[in-house]
């Protein structure tokens, strides 16, 4: 009780304080005012795509009145292909955060204040309060008068702490007494049946504010659902995209712009499996296997490794790099086998293995799944005959894999047989990829599965 | 050298003394036969999608003389290069697009002069064209009977302070400074929009939805994105046909399309295909044939939807066959497929294989078909699908044939050999049962193709 009748009294003097400050000399203030912004830096929301417009922040990865230094990571971004660290560009101290963790933030705008040394953090901390306090719109005059005309002299000793104090949030009612707040969030209140007593202000000076008053009226609202719902998802109700959810959505309905035809081939794979059995124990898996034979084909059918970005040209790729679709958990990616066709097989396992690893734990970097020129999308693990997938945009073709099963074969001279064979159905776009291109790219993906030794070359 | 120079310098200048001195009916006579005496050869529509063309070649060089009816100049359409012919007898005077340049159809790509006489004017005429195509001001013909130029209006002054009263109370509640706003409205009027944009307010609520456009106007699907360019990629630039392809292609986007798969028995058609073979019959002419037989039997699946709101039904059965050629793809039609025998059409497909493999093909050689095949089955290919071509109402797709283990009713095995062919048709006038019901007969005249050597 006592401590907080002492934080009343100190929250007062410091609006005085800065007013006695700003009517000091011009000269002297103004010099005064740029030192202190040129020691005391923003940390922006990056980029971490061309199409990224905002970015949601996973978590802080240092805290309030940690040192930094110059590269060192102070946040987790979710970006709409994974999860990146964003680093400092300054030493310092992380003064204040703007944006705390599972909020957004667009792109560009401020989300925490960097100090040059700790005497800076107190600005910092009030000019963050400051920046809190623009963002919901500005209070009437009549407000900050009414709030100036308690005000008792200012004790000069108490002016430091009287700085610091008001960025400390803290409960405004008295116990009992008078109940700080916004005539909006008081009438909210009243509308709503909330007790401002049991209401913490988040607003300047720990006013309480209408969004305080909406958040206490949610609060309770928030536990029902989620002691209702037995599934994950509660049947019946709206649930928005998370970032890589709308980025594949995107990603789809831009598809319809590109026209499209496929062409399906049956590969016989008892040679293939074999070999996988040989090189299994190596750690070679069959989605390193496809992507190598896959490679091999696109080399001698580069048009089948081209795309089409201006809808009047060929853009023929240097590289070969396979894309491999995956799903994750509450997502679709693509990690992209960069140079699949100059890299040998067990390297490409390594390296699969690897990325694998990064898309689930989210921590992909944009050339190692931005980079695919041509890409592989394998159900066969389900038993999937046949199937067709849709071209990414910026691709020129798609592959898809189904399962391969023992199948009864008939040969011309009337005997009949068992092989396994699996179909592989290839969409591609048609503005640069004929029908005789694709087929042919088939018949030598084709010979090279069904006679495999090259793959371990 | 000399001898030419006094001519074009004395040629402007005499006409027009004399249409000065002489007398009116005189002056208008003489222009009258000077115009009718110079012609223009226009560059032609040689297609109903062609809009420019690029002159391959001159056949008649500047000077010579060509009768009507002579080839002048090659030009390359989007699918073929063509001869065009004079319609007139005269002397080529000037060529106004060189081989290599590009000119959009109707504009003039040469002159013709009556006589010799008329060279020189045709000359003079043709430097005043160049001259008003590089400097591009009116011509001093039009300029001349025009006159002099109006003035240029005065824009009306915008009017500062005047503002609408609504625009005045927002200015007033968001401390707007009136006076700084650019008015948008009438007569430079500001309005509360404008009071708004000052204020950097955006409304909440979205503006009201435009009026639906109509299909033609606004294509249903969404524009293809220019997407950034490859770093280390190499960019090679459609040539006029695969520019032709990918535009076709990108049309076929706004037609809804369904397919439908059959599996066949090809064994009696292969055997009959080895009968005929000698005589230079095809496998892709007998299946022409078997598509064509069907058609008659199925009208609706040989019609088109060119409006969106009718069946257009087609009077003949032209069968489109797709040939991949050297950096092109293109669809040779042979006409009347139902009306004559495999022998025929036969010998009018490798008639049109050598003029599409040279680029001769006359625009209905290409552009006539009513239905489309494409066969991959050299390829060994099971199963594909095709683009379904702008103005037709379905395209067959044709895998390869091969030794298939098939089981009857009674439990026995055998082999046979099976080709899987898939229709994609317009879903606007073609229902599934149709194309169905298609497919069951063109399965039966496969199966059982005797009815093709009638």
């Amino acid at each position: 009780m006592a401590g907080l009748l002492h934080l009343q009294s100190t929250l007062l003097p410091s609006a005085s304080a800065l007013r006695r400050r700003a009517g000091a000399p011009v000269p002297c203030s103004s010099r005064r005012r740029c030192r202190v912004e040129a020691k005391i830096r923003e940390i922006f929301m990056p980029a971490l795509s061309s199409t990224m417009t905002e970015g949601k922040i996973v978590s802080w990865t240092a805290a309030e009145g940690d040192r930094l230094s110059k590269g060192d990571p102070v946040v987790v971004v979710e970006s709409d292909k994974a999860d990146m660290d964003v680093e400092t560009f300054h030493d310092g101290f992380l003064a204040a955060v703007l944006v705390p963790a599972g909020e957004s933030a667009p792109v560009g705008s401020a989300i925490a204040l960097l100090a040059e040394s700790e005497e800076e953090i107190p600005v910092a901390q009030s000019q963050a309060a400051s920046f809190s306090s623009s963002s919901p719109s500005p209070p009437p005059p009549q407000e900050t008068a009414q709030e100036a005309s308690p005000s008792p002299p200012p004790p000069p000793p108490s002016a430091p702490v009287a700085v610091s104090a008001p960025a400390l949030p803290s409960p405004a009612t008295q116990g009992g007494g008078r109940v700080v707040a916004s005539p909006y969030a008081k009438k909210l209140a009243k509308d709503l049946g909330v007790d401002l007593f049991s209401v913490t202000g988040s607003g300047p000076g720990g006013r309480i504010v209408a969004k305080d008053v909406e958040a206490a009226l949610a609060a309770p609202k928030k536990a029902a659902p989620v002691t209702a719902a037995r599934p994950d998802v509660p049947l019946g109700s709206t649930v928005p995209f998370t970032t890589m959810q709308g980025a594949v959505s995107k990603n789809m309905v831009e598809s319809l712009a590109v026209p499209t035809f496929r062409v399906g081939y049956t590969i016989t794979t008892d040679a293939l499996d074999q070999l996988y059995k040989k090189i299994k124990s190596k750690g070679v898996t069959m989605t390193a296997l496809l992507a190598k034979a896959t490679a091999m084909a696109l080399v001698q059918h580069p048009v089948v490794n081209c795309s089409c970005r201006d809808g009047k040209s060929f853009t023929y790729n240097k590289s070969i790099n396979i894309a491999v679709a995956v799903a994750i958990d509450g997502g679709l990616i693509t990690p992209v086998l960069q140079d699949a066709d100059k890299l040998d097989i067990y390297s490409l396992s390594r390296k699969w293995k690897e990325l694998v690893d990064k898309a689930r734990a989210k921590q992909l970097q944009p050339h190692e799944y931005n980079s695919g020129t041509f890409t592989l999308s394998n159900l066969g693990m389900f038993g999937v005959d046949r199937f067709d997938a849709i071209l990414p945009p910026g691709t020129g073709a798609i592959m898809a894999v189904g399962a391969s099963e023992p199948t009864v074969v008939g040969t011309k001279d009337g005997r009949i047989g068992i092989k396994s064979q699996m179909q592989v159905n290839v969409t591609a776009d048609h503005r640069v990829i004929y029908g005789a291109d694709l087929a042919a790219f088939l018949q030598t993906l084709a010979k090279i599965i069904e006679d495999p030794k090259d793959l371990t070359f | 050298m000399a001898s030419l120079i006094p001519p074009c310098l004395s040629v402007p200048t005499a006409p027009g003394r004399a249409r000065l001195a002489a007398p009116g009916a005189p002056r208008r006579r003489r222009m009258a036969v000077v115009r009718a005496k110079i012609r223009e050869i226009f560059m032609p529509a040689l297609s109903s999608t062609m809009m420019e063309g690029k002159i391959v070649s001159w056949t008649a060089a500047e000077g010579d003389r060509v009768g009507k009816g002579d080839p002048v100049v090659v030009v390359e359409s989007d699918k073929a290069d063509m001869d065009v012919e004079t319609f007139h007898d005269g002397i080529v005077a000037v060529v106004l697009v060189p081989a290599g340049g590009t000119a959009p159809v109707g504009a003039p790509i040469a002159l013709l002069a009556e006589s010799e006489e008329e060279v020189a004017l045709a000359r003079a005429r043709a430097q005043a064209l160049s001259q008003g195509q590089s400097q591009a001001p009116s011509p001093p013909h039009a300029a001349a009977a025009l006159g002099p130029p109006p003035p240029a209006p005065v824009a009306p002054p915008a009017t500062k302070g005047i503002a609408t009263p609504y625009a005045k109370k927002l200015a007033k509640q968001h401390r707007v400074d009136i006076a700084g706003v650019v008015g948008t409205g009438p007569h430079g009027r500001v309005t509360a929009a404008d009071v708004e944009a000052a204020a950097g307010i955006k409304h909440k609520r979205p503006p009201p939805p435009p009026p639906p456009a109509s299909v033609d106007a606004a294509p249903l699907v969404p524009a293809s994105a220019v997407l950034p360019p490859v770093p280390g990629g190499t960019v090679v630039p459609f040539t006029t046909m695969q520019a032709a392809v990918s535009k076709n292609m990108v049309e076929s986007l706004r037609v809804p399309t369904f397919r439908v798969s059959y599996s066949m028995i090809t064994d009696k058609l292969d055997a009959l295909y080895e009968k005929v073979k000698s005589k230079g019959v095809t496998k892709t002419v007998l299946l022409v044939k078997a598509a064509a037989v069907a058609l008659t039997q199925h009208p609706v699946v040989n019609a088109s939807c060119r409006d969106g709101k009718s069946f257009s039904y087609n009077n003949d059965v032209n069968i489109g066959v797709a040939v991949a050629l050297e950096g092109g793809l293109l669809t040779p039609v042979l006409e009347d497929a139902d009306k004559m025998d495999i022998y025929l059409l036969a010998r009018k497909w490798r008639v049109l294989l050598k003029k599409a493999r040279m680029k001769q093909l006359q625009p209905n050689e290409y552009n006539s078909g009513t239905f489309t095949l494409s066969n991959l089955g050299m390829f060994g290919v099971d199963k594909f699908d095709a683009i379904l071509p702008a103005g037709q109402g379905a395209i067959m797709a044709v895998g390869a044939s091969r030794p298939t283990v098939v089981a009857d009713k009674d439990g026995f095995f055998s082999i046979k050999s099976e080709m899987l062919v898939n229709v994609t048709a317009d879903h606007r006038i073609i229902y599934g049962a149709d194309l169905a019901a298609f497919l069951q007969t063109f399965a039966k005249i496969v199966e059982d193709p005797e009815c093709l050597t009638l």
